[in-house]
């Protein structure tokens, strides 16, 4: 085996150092047309990438709106956006509006941004390499599956700005169908969006299922394949519930089919159940590809072999089987049996397992590690610390005692901003840092772009640790207004989302700098040992130049950091260099 | 896992040579076997999704009986299981063509794989008039879902009494003027969608292709005439049963036969020539016990209490001038109908409707189909296509075999 050496007496070593001939990357070539028509996986995941970043540019703004709101006790802010009544500002037009906000700004990330945003964006991007497949199975739905997502994005945005929908992002019934909003353009842009992502799902089963090349065996396959494949389990299994119960809402609303509507003789607990069957699973379809993009960055960044790689895998699967019975702690308060939630909530607890056993085995694979603070692992290990009080914090949730009396309180908002955003976005920041030069080729400042990710965790936790406390205290969520006690806490939480919005500003404009000035991103300039390093920086149209060597995806043993900081290279073993001169014409 | 193994996969090293990679087969796969196996799988996992899709209504049936037990029983009275069983015939007709079609294609028989697609359209065709006959059957009824009042007020004005007790039209459809802009952008989009579409297709296409598909459709078009020719015929055969037993009286031992089959309400056309289930009610004497006690008889089997529950305000069954005691034991509204007989209808339009849907969109996948076996595409070395079609009609007719018992069959 080749030791590491550093820059100082380094020597290249006797082994055969693998290159990369260039081709023309996927990003140059065609006009306008050849994008939005293209098959190439990576060209669709890039495109996936504007899309969510712009969503979730919106519901971050709508975000900072209704902090701004919260400032104040008094409902204040949003009577700018309403017409006022003679001298007196109109109030309740003022908190009809900020309800419109938060409808937009929650419908917005859970539909257009997280859902789609680790497993289309990055997922499209780095699957098939990962694999070592040149695409998807089927590219053709992979496209359509993205045309879906922005039809369905037209629907929903179209219903949302035209006039208020302000229902919550849930569309509970019955007052999703008496409301006079546009509850129908939002149902079918999340019938079209639920489609988009199933299909996008079934590409993935199959593609894993039969595109593994030769060598690429279950067990050799990076964990991101495996919690993208749970993913891909849980969008397939539970999403087409959410199409039916979205579909059957909208016939609802058009003409009044009474399934869900009590006046009719429907049943709303039943709507709640449907939904949640949907929306509980679909919460670990946001983090489960988070989880699988930690168990990337830590390895790599640990210059050190994943802890615990077959319990990681598994766990993912493990977590979205035991994700399809859990929906019912949605539902504690709206009058189960009591033998039901304590069933609901002994699974609930159980889904823990699975998730601390991922949680400890990235802190095992980081114990002794070399660790590097790049960006992406500074995300990383903001996203262990915000993951873990997510998670515990649902613990209080899950529990029937203390839910009753933080039910539909801050508690909840926090605990679900910790796990979704803390989580998930957090997630999708250190994936976009660490696929960053493989998708365009560049290298980014990697100080600022540390500024930037420690901003977002301080601004982060300023914004959401003072509402557990106000969540105990008893502050209800989805109001305009609040008594003058919760004030002083309030305000921290709006100062911390202004410096969280500062924080994604500037990583922002640290991603899209480098587009213009960064330098040209090596093959592999992390070191990591899964497949799509092993083609060029950004790929070629094909991926792969010359046909990767299948191994372990978190053996490091065999790269070796280029003393000009061109990156790593790899070199091939000794004990494989023997055999290698026969292989290596394969290069085509 | 700890040691590197490296394995290049020498599939690939001949990717690109023309022998091996026949120019079907995409850039991406390997072999005409790997292509076939991810398609084959891609198709069961969106047959997975499907039976969830449909589960959601399932889910909804059965907490929908459970809700409303009393009008499921009534409720059978007003399907006819002849025309469910018709189509449940037909389902399974083009289920087996179509089969016969992935095994014609494996056997290099052109002539029967398109055949058999053809024959599969026309059966499409067929269960559709069929559905068109039934569905018109329950609109002249007067038998819509739950909710159709809200908008057009014709019966169930219960149904919009608020919490005070008084009358108030709900506000249904909104008047923010989206919904028409909405209906107008989708109306335009499958506009424009057909003519880009269509446009593809022709230039994809040779003449003689197109031919084929047109004689695809039009053989659908001719199923669907059939259907509807057939179906009324059933519904005729019904209700001359139906007439001529009216006729000869309310004979007691007549009913305990009848029960099993159906007292099947009749179209509108039929109003001035046989008396509806409305008429017998409002007529009272000979034709109201007679259609009453047909009623009764399977409501025999339901709790006392479920009855109870179901029954109309007094005011509505006091002007159909039926008497006390007949009133206890069958819930009917003002016009003759069975109260919340919507809520059955609801599921039956939703689950039927739904079902509907994917009929056309199988017609529309078969059609593809028959496109391409003019093309000559498919023959014992490639039928990928075929058989996933194949498989989605067959889930299309799994489904309606369970719909027809659910619904149908109920008693």
């Amino acid at each position: 085996m080749i030791a590491q050496t550093d820059g100082a007496n380094f020597n290249v070593p006797s082994g055969t150092r693998i290159e990369n001939p260039q081709g023309p990357s996927y990003l140059t070539g065609g006009g306008i047309m050849s994008w939005v028509f293209t098959l190439d996986h990576k060209r669709i995941g890039v495109m996936y990438l504007v899309g969510v970043l712009t969503a979730f540019l919106l519901g971050g703004v709508l975000a900072l709106l209704v902090r701004t709101e919260l400032l104040t006790p008094q409902v204040d802010f949003f009577t700018n956006f309403v017409e006022s009544t003679g001298d007196e500002p109109n109030i309740a037009a003022a908190k009809d509006a900020y309800n419109v906000a938060f409808t937009l700004h929650g419908a917005v990330m859970v539909f257009l941004f997280i859902i789609p945003s680790i497993p289309a964006a990055i997922g499209n991007f780095c699957l098939p390499m990962m694999l070592g497949a040149k695409d998807v199975a089927f590219p053709r739905l992979n496209l359509a599956s993205f045309h879906l997502w922005v039809v369905g994005a037209c629907f929903f945005l179209a219903a949302l700005l035209t006039t208020g929908l302000d229902t919550g992002w849930t569309f509970y019934t019955p007052y999703s169908t008496t409301t006079s909003g546009p509850v129908i353009a939002a149902t079918l842009g999340v019938f079209i969006l639920g489609f988009s992502s199933i299909f996008t799902g079934i590409n993935f089963v199959v593609t894993v299922n039969t595109m593994r090349p030769k060598g690429m065996t279950w067990f050799r396959m990076p964990l991101l394949l495996w919690s993208l494949y749970a993913t891909a389990i849980i969008q397939v299994l539970a999403t087409p519930v959410l199409a039916i119960t979205v579909l059957l809402l909208t016939v609802e609303k058009a003409v009044g089919i009474g399934i869900f509507d009590p006046a009719l003789g429907g049943d709303p607990v039943l709507y709640q159940h449907f939904f949640w069957f949907y929306s509980h699973p679909a919460v670990y379809i946001m983090i489960l590809p988070a989880m699988g993009v930690i168990s990337e960055v830590i390895p790599v960044y640990s210059r050190k072999h994943i802890f615990g790689y077959r319990f990681i895998a598994y766990s993912s699967i493990a977590i979205a089987l035991l994700g399809f019975l859990v929906w019912g702690h949605h539902m504690f308060t709206s009058g189960q049996s009591n033998l039901t939630t304590v069933i609901f909530s002994f699974l609930t607890f159980s889904v823990s397992i699975p998730s601390a056993i991922k949680v400890f085995n990235w802190l095992a694979t980081l114990y002794k590690g070399n660790i590097h603070y790049n960006a992406a692992m500074t995300y990383a290990l903001a996203f262990m610390f915000l993951f873990t009080i997510g998670g515990l914090t649902g613990l209080y949730l899950g529990s029937l005692a203390t839910v009753i009396h933080l039910h539909d309180t801050y508690f909840v908002v926090s605990h679900f901003h910790y796990v979704m955003m803390g989580g998930t976005l957090v997630a999708f920041l250190a994936a976009l840092h660490h696929w960053w030069p493989k998708m365009f080729g560049k290298m980014y400042n990697e100080l600022w772009a540390n500024i930037a990710a420690l901003m977002v965790f301080v601004g982060f936790n300023v914004t959401f640790f003072p509402q557990f406390i106000l969540g105990t205290q008893g502050m209800p969520r989805r109001y305009a207004s609040y008594k003058p006690e919760f004030e002083g806490l309030h305000q921290l939480s709006t100062f911390g989302s202004y410096l969280l919005g500062a924080g994604l500003t500037l990583a922002a404009l640290v991603l899209v700098h480098s587009l213009f000035r960064g330098r040209k991103a090596p093959d592999n300039p992390w070191g990591a040992a899964t497949l799509e390093w092993k083609c060029c920086s950004p790929p070629t149209h094909h991926n792969f130049e010359v046909n990767p060597l299948m191994g372990s995806p978190y053996v490091y043993d065999n790269f070796v950091e280029d003393p000009n900081g061109d990156g790593y290279y790899e070199v091939l073993p000794d004990f494989k260099r023997e055999a290698a001169p026969a292989e290596q014409p394969a290069q085509t | 896992m700890a040691t590197a193994e490296a394995t290049t996969h020498d599939a690939h090293a001949d990717h690109g040579h023309d022998h091996d990679h026949p120019e079907w087969l995409a850039h991406h796969f390997e072999s005409p076997e790997q292509q076939f196996d991810a398609g084959k799988l891609g198709m069961w996992l969106f047959l997975a999704q499907e039976v969830l899709f449909f589960s959601g209504l399932f889910v909804a049936y059965t907490v929908y009986r459970a809700n409303h037990p009393e009008v499921f029983i009534q409720a059978h009275h007003f399907l006819n299981p002849w025309l469910g069983m018709l189509n449940t015939i037909v389902l399974l007709a083009s289920s087996l063509a179509i089969a016969w079609g992935v095994r014609a294609a494996q056997k290099n028989q052109q002539q029967t794989l398109m055949w058999m697609h053809i024959f599969t359209l026309a059966c499409a065709g067929f269960f559709m008039g069929v559905k068109v006959v039934e569905y018109s059957y329950k609109f002249d009824e007067g038998l819509y879902w739950a909710g159709w009042d809200r908008e057009y007020g014709h019966w169930n004005e219960d149904l919009t009494i608020n919490a005070d007790g008084e009358a108030e039209p709900k506000v249904h459809l909104t008047d923010s003027g989206m919904h028409t802009k909405l209906k107008g952008v989708m109306v335009w989009s499958f506009i424009i969608g057909g003519v880009m579409y269509g446009y593809g297709w022709i230039r994809r296409y040779s003449a003689p292709v197109r031919a084929w598909v047109f004689i695809g459709l039009g053989l659908t078009v001719l199923g669907m005439g059939g259907g509807v020719v057939v179906a009324n015929g059933v519904q005729q055969i019904e209700v001359d049963k139906h007439a001529a037993h009216a006729a000869e009286g309310h004979a007691g031992d007549g009913h305990g036969d009848h029960g099993d089959e159906t007292h099947t309400p009749t179209g509108a056309e039929l109003d001035a020539a046989v008396p509806t289930f409305q008429d017998d009610m409002q007529a009272g004497g000979d034709h109201a016990e007679h259609a009453v006690a047909d009623e009764r008889h399977p409501m025999g089997e339901v709790q006392t209490e479920d009855v109870e529950a179901a029954i109309v305000p007094e005011a509505e069954a006091g002007a159909v001038g039926v008497e006390e005691t007949l009133r206890e034991t069958v819930p009917v509204s003002n016009e003759g109908r069975p109260a919340n007989a919507g809520n059955f209808f609801s599921i039956y339009f939703a689950m039927t409707g739904v079902h509907a849907l994917h009929i056309l969109a199988g017609v529309a996948a078969i059609s593809w189909i028959v496109a391409r076996i003019a093309r000559g595409d498919f023959g014992p070395e490639r039928y990928g296509p075929v058989e996933y079609t194949g498989l989605y009609w067959h889930l299309v007719d799994l489904v309606w075999i369970y719909l027809f018992p659910l619904l149908y069959l109920i008693h």
